[in-house]
């Protein structure tokens, strides 16, 4: 074992506040980036429900609920890709939802294919509904949307732009954000995107398209990319991601991220440097007696920064514990915390340099080894 | 009662040096040192010469406060002197800049002091280990290796996995020693190293450094108020009020020699 591992867990009560500190600011780091990455990840719901490889939609496009009009024609480019099984027409759009009781709310539809293996269908939607959905003016909205949308439950009916449409099922877990979503065909949603549509029964919103071998997507997306510069084309794992950032950044949600995050790791740095610095004062005669030896500075140097790494190890280690336990509390309390691996290896980077730089820090009280001190 | 083996001391890689009797391996020239500033200034040496030889033990007595531990640290290149010079192994100990006087501590010198200063967290072996691997860059089955030959000749040979909490005063006075020696030293320097135990212990600590002195041509110098020690050493110095004397110890305490 290293001397410095075994001079932590023989002083572990000594290096305990350091641990937690470091935990502390990587489970705050994690857990912030997480509840934010959850919020968000409603936007990409259409994307990370639904079975396409590829995305294609209108030129710099910004997320995937702010797509503009495009020919319907260009199904045909992703249809002749060699790679390509199958490409479909998708659309999405904002519309005005006229509730019973009066009174207008933002909404979001969405009108795809309808067959069990179409790929713009989310994937909440039952056979059943799927059946209900070939009807004109059949919807299906969320649960958690009745209220906002002041309807009862299937069967309610609505108008949206003016149409009158009628809720035949309800999905659950499909939160929305700006606008509840509202799912249908493509018949019904060119129908109550019509204002957008005006004289041209060919405009969709993406194209969207599988892949034989999802492998392939990332070559195929190049491809279009390079060659077809008027719209805009992605891998539905780059479109997801692109969606959820633009959002993040444009509410300044970010900001509100970047400060708690700091606050987090300044309140870890100053307990680690401040338990560092302790530790390595508290050893200071055993040290002088190194020094006297001849044993140069940089190695006394080099076991405060290896204690300095083991405690920013120790403490990312229970912070991920930690974040992993509050995913679970938070979504028992109906909150949705994303982590993806990215982000816990992100935060876990960042606490753990910030171990180090406390390490670094505390590397001051090496100045005080004076090996004279140790002759009466 | 010498609880060694006549092979404890490698003489490998000695200078030539060291041992002949002739030459000394360690002078003190005209060295003054002091401590403070106008009326509370205190002389702790007033021009001390003296010359150590290879494979002798020295003892240096006096009373508290004479400057025995100024002289000590001056000597092994832990307190620069105001005045006077040390030449240790023929360099000029003073004149080299930092980071070779940290060198020639690292190569040349071990040091034992009173209160055993063993890291809390480590065992004996690893207290032994820590000084090759990090002085002297040694692998760790090589330093393991010797730590665990170390800890045998001091007798610590099945306590070795113990922490200092585990141990008595004496044997981690010995795992001291054995730290200042790991690395078989031209010089070694012990400042009270009998302080804090009972005689019967104390007496083991003055038999290995006499040892260590006479089996491996080792110049030791120890620091020490107690009197049963001076048989045991090969020359004794008398420090008081910053001046050194030398006693003759054919017949102690009867002829001083006026070194100054």
């Amino acid at each position: 074992m290293p001397y410095s591992l075994a001079t932590l867990w023989h002083d572990r009560q000594r290096f305990l506040p350091g641990v937690l500190a470091v935990a502390f600011s990587s489970l705050l780091i994690a857990l912030q980036c997480g509840l934010l990455l959850g919020i968000f990840s409603i936007t990409s719901i259409p994307i990370d429900h639904t079975r396409a490889d590829i995305w294609m939609g209108a030129p710099e496009v910004l997320s995937v609920d702010l797509g503009q009009t495009i020919r319907g024609s260009h199904v045909g480019r992703l249809e002749v890709q060699p790679e390509v099984v199958r490409a479909e027409p998708f659309m999405q759009g904002f519309s005005y939802w006229s509730k019973p009781v009066g009174g207008r709310e933002l909404c979001m539809v969405i009108g795809s294919h309808l067959e069990e293996d179409a790929l713009g269908k989310v994937d909440a939607l039952s056979p059943d509904m799927l059946g209900q959905l070939h009807i004109h003016g059949n919807i299906v909205i969320d649960e958690s949307d009745l209220e906002r949308l002041g309807v009862s439950g299937v069967g309610a009916t609505a108008e949206i732009s003016n149409q009158r449409v009628r809720v035949v099922g309800l999905t659950h877990g499909l939160k929305s954000l700006a606008g509840p979503y509202v799912f249908c065909s493509l018949e019904t949603a060119r129908s109550l995107l019509g204002g957008k549509l005006t004289g041209d029964t060919e405009q969709i919103t993406y194209v969207l398209a599988k892949c034989k071998d999802p492998a392939d997507a990332p070559r195929v997306v190049a491809r279009l990319r390079e060659r077809y510069k008027d719209v805009s084309t992605f891998t539905s794992s780059e479109f997801s991601f692109k969606s959820r950032m633009h959002w993040l950044l444009k509410t300044k949600a970010g900001i509100a991220l970047g400060y708690a995050a700091l606050l987090g790791l300044l309140v870890g740095a100053v307990v680690t440097n401040q338990t560092l610095y302790a530790a390595t004062v508290a050893s200071l005669r055993e040290f002088a007696v190194l020094r006297a030896l001849g044993i140069p500075r940089w190695r006394i140097a080099g076991m405060v920064l290896a204690q300095s790494f083991w405690v920013g190890l120790f403490g990312v280690t229970l912070g991920w514990v930690g974040s992993h336990a509050a995913r679970y509390v938070a979504a028992n309390m109906g909150a949705s915390v994303s982590l993806p691996w990215e982000l816990q290896a992100g935060a876990a980077a960042i606490t753990l340099l910030t171990a180090l730089v406390s390490g670094l820090v505390a590397l001051r009280s090496l100045r005080l080894i004076e090996p004279a001190m140790l002759l009466h | 009662m010498s609880t060694t083996s006549p092979l404890l001391w490698s003489t490998e890689g000695r200078p030539e040096q060291m041992g002949d009797g002739d030459e000394p391996t360690l002078r003190g020239i005209e060295l003054s040192r002091s401590f403070g500033d106008g009326e509370t200034r205190v002389t702790a040496l007033d021009h001390v010469t003296l010359d150590l030889y290879g494979g002798q033990i020295s003892l240096l007595m006096g009373p508290s406060g004479s400057g025995k531990s100024t002289l000590l640290a001056v000597l092994s290149g832990l307190l620069r002197p105001d005045s006077g010079r040390v030449i240790a192994l023929g360099t000029d100990l003073w004149a080299l800049p930092e980071r070779e006087q940290e060198a020639f501590r690292l190569r040349h010198c071990g040091f034992i002091f009173q209160g055993y200063n063993l890291f809390p967290a480590l065992t004996a072996r690893q207290q032994l280990e820590m000084v090759l691997r990090w002085g002297q860059g040694a692998s760790g089955r090589e330093a393991r290796r010797k730590s665990e030959e170390m800890l045998t000749l001091l007798g610590m040979a099945r306590k070795s996995h113990l922490r200092p909490v585990e141990m008595s005063g004496g044997e981690k006075q010995r795992v001291a020693i054995g730290r200042a020696l790991m690395k078989n030293p031209d010089f070694c320097f012990a400042d009270e190293p009998t302080s804090a135990l009972d005689w019967a212990h104390g007496e083991q600590v003055v038999e290995l450094l006499r040892t260590a002195a006479h089996e491996r041509g080792a110049t030791i110098l120890v620091v020490a108020h107690d009197a049963r020690i001076i048989p045991y050493a090969d020359r004794v110095f008398h420090l008081e009020d910053g001046r050194l004397k030398e006693e003759d110890v054919e017949d102690q305490g009867t002829k001083i020699k006026e070194r100054v």
